[in-house]
């Protein structure tokens, strides 16, 4: 049912509204899944925020600022006339070791709370096959 | 006959409690698992007795002193009874903390509003021809025209007031119903494409659910604007003295109750449509929403940018009184027709 000429892909978001993460950061994390599960491509735009916010029933500002994170992630192109559209990063060094940075933060959490190292790695390894499956799979 | 407005409402009422999605009985937004709570079940009977009660009354004031006054106890009582079950159902679920161990989220369905809809024209069409039609013949007829006009017509359609033939009475409601039509058919681009708002327990089914009310929904309201087109098109011929088809104002009547109960067999929003549906997981539900519903009735969201959202508790769709929009429009249609009078 999709159209040849928008390459709006179906997404479907869900926020939850007492959590203690802020909404416009479970709305970066839940794109940020999208595009590695593959649910969202290189290309692919966005809702635009106004629509998004309105179906959501939530502020503008928080939508913007989701979509500005992930523009300073390098994650979404930001134009006037095109919206929001996907960027698949290449993977600069500066964000790889920010990322790093915080990777090392959720393992040591495992460590922590009594996961062996080799629990911890198949536990990553699980996720990330879980990234490698066909898009569309919600 | 002057009973009649007054029966059709209390249909519409009586019926209204099962036309509403089952989260939010009388305006107030439960968990689904509560939709079947004994203290719902029971003000729904409760209110549906009132309304019976409070109908009795109304045609007594009908048949009494006119229409209008039986419409505002019809309202009025239901209201009342609305009122009740409202904050019975809410003093239930703040006491037994049904929101309780709940993860209340919103949610979105992206790809139903980016799906491209045609606009329905073929449906538009006969709305668009009687409208054109009308004008033309009221300028065709005017310099033929003489004597009297009826300008105004009372509840059940009697002819009340007359006026002198002037640029005024003739076209005057031709320019209504411009106005109405394209009114209509700008709601029916609204209701193909407007805001959606999902129900989190099963957003898929909910999104499909949406599909299919978008469609029904544009097609009443485009069969709307036909049917009034053809009744200000038979209002027409007779102040264009062509022909008097007073008979067929009872077109508007049946038109109105058939476009009516196709809207009611879908529900509101859709919400009686089947669709192949999933089983919740029992801990995720819809945020509890009720703070921004004035009375159940009035949406008033700040932060929404929506501007027409569904209804709660009735059919259709009504304005966020958040938005700044939102007030213009309503003076724009109050002081439209106090201006034409």
């Amino acid at each position: 049912m999709y159209s040849n000429q928008s390459q709006e892909t179906g997404l479907l978001i869900s926020l939850e509204v007492d959590s203690a993460i802020p909404l416009y950061l479970q709305l970066r994390d839940r794109i940020v899944q999208a595009i590695a599960s593959g649910e969202l491509r290189d290309g692919d735009s966005l809702p635009p925020t106004r629509r998004l916010a309105a179906d959501l029933g939530i502020n503008m500002h928080t939508v913007n600022k989701a979509y500005d994170m992930l523009r300073q992630e390098g994650l979404i192109r930001l134009g006037r006339r095109t919206g929001a559209v996907v960027r698949r990063a290449q993977g600069g060094d500066s964000e790889i070791a920010e990322w790093e940075a915080r990777a090392r933060t959720l393992l040591a959490e495992a460590v922590a709370k009594g996961l062996t190292p080799a629990e911890a790695l198949a536990r990553c390894q699980t996720i990330l096959d879980d990234f490698d499956e066909p898009a569309g799979v919600a | 006959m002057n009973a009649l407005p007054v029966l059709l409402l209390a249909a519409f009422e009586w019926l209204m409690p099962s036309l509403i999605p089952r989260t939010v009985p009388f305006g107030v937004r439960i968990p689904g698992a509560r939709a079947a709570e004994p203290v719902v079940t029971r003000q729904r009977r409760i209110y549906r007795y009132g309304i019976v009660a409070v109908s009795a009354a109304a045609v007594a004031a009908a048949l009494l002193a006119g229409p209008l006054p039986g419409i505002v106890v019809e309202i009025a009582g239901a209201f009342a009874f609305f009122q009740v079950a409202r904050l019975t159902i809410r003093s239930a679920k703040r006491r037994e903390n049904w929101y309780g161990g709940l993860r209340q989220v919103v949610v979105a369905d992206t790809s139903l509003r980016a799906e491209r809809r045609p606009y329905p024209w073929l449906w538009a069409l006969p709305s668009i021809a009687v409208t054109t039609a009308t004008v033309i013949l009221g300028v065709v007829r005017y310099p033929h025209l003489h004597g009297q006009v009826a300008t105004h017509y009372d509840i059940a359609g009697r002819p009340d007031r007359h006026a002198a033939v002037s640029p005024f009475s003739i076209f005057g409601p031709v320019v209504v119903q411009v106005l109405l039509t394209a009114m209509l058919l700008g709601l029916a681009a609204t209701a193909l494409r407007g805001t959606a708002r999902l129900d989190a327990e099963d957003p898929q089914a909910a999104a499909e659910r949406q599909r299919r009310f978008r469609v029904i929904e544009t097609r009443s309201l485009l069969g709307l604007a036909a049917l009034f087109s053809v009744v200000f098109l038979l209002d027409g011929l007779s102040r264009f003295q062509i022909a008097d088809l007073a008979w067929a104002r009872v077109l508007l009547p049946i038109g109105l109750v058939a476009v009516l109960a196709f809207l009611l067999w879908a529900g509101q929003n859709g919400s009686r449509l089947r669709v192949q549906g999933q089983a919740a997981d029992g801990r995720t539900t819809n945020e509890d929403d009720d703070r921004y519903w004035w009375f159940g009735m009035f949406y008033a969201n700040r932060d929404d940018p929506s501007l027409i959202v569904p209804k709660r508790f009735g059919i259709g769709r009504t304005v966020n009184l958040g938005h700044p929009l939102a007030w213009v429009l309503l003076v724009a249609t109050l002081a439209i027709p106090l201006i034409l009078q």
